[in-house]
């Protein structure tokens, strides 16, 4: 069965640490306890939280986040 | 190149209706009048922004003023002055500090017990200059508590405050001061150093619980060299960028509260999800962040018009968060938006404010408590009516105000 996915993936070499995705979405992301930046807590989003992970994606202000519909049957 | 000493009085005083004429001539239109591109748009000042330090640059300062430009922003380091790796280690740094997560605590210790003894003053009067008597007070004593601070003292934080509104023309008028500001703010600037250093020595072991102390601590794993000169300028710059853009952020949201209907008693109502998105949308429509200058590193192509190495730039950002393309109903509130943080109000890229959570709690602390607490609060006719001041940063006074008894 062909099952339609979100894909997140993080750039932490780009982060300057806000937390605001942590803020938006945190069952996602995470901030490393060192220097702050991101950490991804899952790389597959359920559909039920894709708004959510989206606004936070959008939010993050040196783009160091994305998130990438996937087609096919990977789940 | 100085083209701004034009900048502000080129920029009428209640700009928004200029920044609609000006969006509906380009996203990126050039001025002869100041020599430089004009960045109106939503997408142009985001994809400037976000192209910071790379693409483009923050003003430089002029070599021949680099000592004193130093000295009036306390004698050290500082954030905003530096640049590439030591900026983005910094910068983290205080992105650390201010952190969603960590001003947590300083939302039930702090701010919310300190917006309560404010208004404790100031409710049963029945009246009140809600600039000087409430936004005027709440920035500066969190500053000052967090830093370990006498922010309960009150000719202390009247000594900062004044010292800091002496300052102000100097950093009110970006990318270039004034020179006739100089004098005076380098005055300020080492009256203020003699305010703050005696705390910044006393806490040299670094073993304290704030922030103060927390810099010493873990300044020198950041710069080299980490010295009391740089503890005080990093002192000097939470109370700088702590201050005034946040009381200024403050004064904007209670003046949509008190003349929007009905918008009080909504939010008497809602939880607070709804309230955070009131202060989004008050930040949106009346942050103070109106202009951020910058500079070409090399040439580029912005929103379709070719932009030459050394060109200046002026983003507008609070035309940008009134961009009808990018917000539906730009000069309403709507508390339903998809993206209720996508305004530039704390600007964006690796240069956003650090201090943007904080000011949001307090922002959110403040709104609570006043429309809880203030009821059916409105301008008094009685008194002077706002109106608005400033240049490449805005803001209105005084916000007169009355309210019914609870």
């Amino acid at each position: 069965m062909t099952v339609d996915w979100l894909a997140l993936q993080a750039f932490p070499e780009r982060c300057i640490g806000t937390g605001t995705c942590v803020e938006l979405a945190p069952l996602y992301f995470d901030q490393r306890e060192d220097d702050g930046t991101v950490v991804l807590r899952a790389a597959h989003v359920k559909h039920e939280d894709a708004d959510d992970v989206e606004r936070a994606v959008d939010s993050c202000p040196v783009f160091a986040l994305s998130l990438a519909r996937r087609d096919g049957d990977s789940l | 190149m100085r083209t701004t000493d034009a900048l502000p009085g080129w920029m009428s005083e209640e700009p928004y209706g200029l920044y609609d004429q000006l969006r509906e001539s380009g996203d990126v239109i050039w001025d002869d009048s100041t020599a430089s591109w004009l960045v109106t748009t939503y997408t142009g000042c985001k994809e400037m922004l976000a192209a910071d330090d790379v693409v483009y640059r923050s003003p430089e300062i002029d070599p021949a003023l680099a000592e004193m430009f130093l000295a009036i922003h306390g004698g050290g380091r500082v954030l905003t002055l530096l640049r590439d790796e030591e900026h983005l280690r910094i910068h983290r740094w205080w992105m650390q500090i201010f952190s969603p997560k960590a001003i947590l605590r300083w939302r039930d210790d702090l701010l919310r017990p300190m917006v309560a003894g404010r208004l404790d003053d100031i409710e049963p009067r029945g009246r009140a200059d809600l600039e000087a008597d409430l936004a005027d007070e709440l920035p500066i004593r969190t500053i000052a508590a967090i830093l370990g601070l006498p922010w309960e003292d009150d000719d202390w934080i009247g000594q900062v405050r004044s010292l800091m509104a002496e300052l102000a023309p100097f950093f009110g008028q970006r990318p270039w001061p004034l020179a006739s500001a100089h004098e005076k703010a380098l005055a300020a600037s080492m009256q203020l150093n003699d305010v703050f250093l005696p705390f910044v020595r006393e806490r040299r072991l670094g073993t304290g619980d704030d922030l103060i102390s927390r810099t010493w601590r873990e300044g020198s794993d950041l710069l080299a060299d980490w010295d009391e000169m740089d503890v005080l300028s990093t002192v000097r710059l939470m109370f700088l960028g702590g201050t005034e853009t946040t009381k200024m952020s403050m004064v904007g949201m209670f003046y949509l509260l008190m003349t929007v209907d009905g918008m009080q008693d909504r939010l008497k109502e809602a939880n607070e999800a709804v309230r955070k998105r009131y202060v989004e949308e008050a930040l949106r429509l009346r942050g103070p962040l109106h202009v951020r200058p910058r500079f070409a590193n090399r040439d580029t192509t912005l929103c379709g018009k070719h932009i030459k190495k050394d060109d200046v730039l002026y983003g507008f950002l609070a035309s940008a968060d009134r961009d009808p393309v990018s917000f539906d109903d730009p000069g309403e509130i709507r508390l339903d938006r998809a993206a209720p943080r996508g305004h530039l109000a704390f600007s964006f890229g690796p240069r956003t404010c650090v201090g943007a959570a904080l000011a949001r709690a307090e922002l959110l602390e403040a709104v609570d408590a006043v429309v809880h607490r203030l009821p059916n609060l409105r301008p008094d006719p009685d008194a002077e009516q706002p109106s608005m001041f400033g240049s490449t940063t805005k803001s209105i006074r005084p916000l007169h105000a009355i309210w019914d008894p609870r």
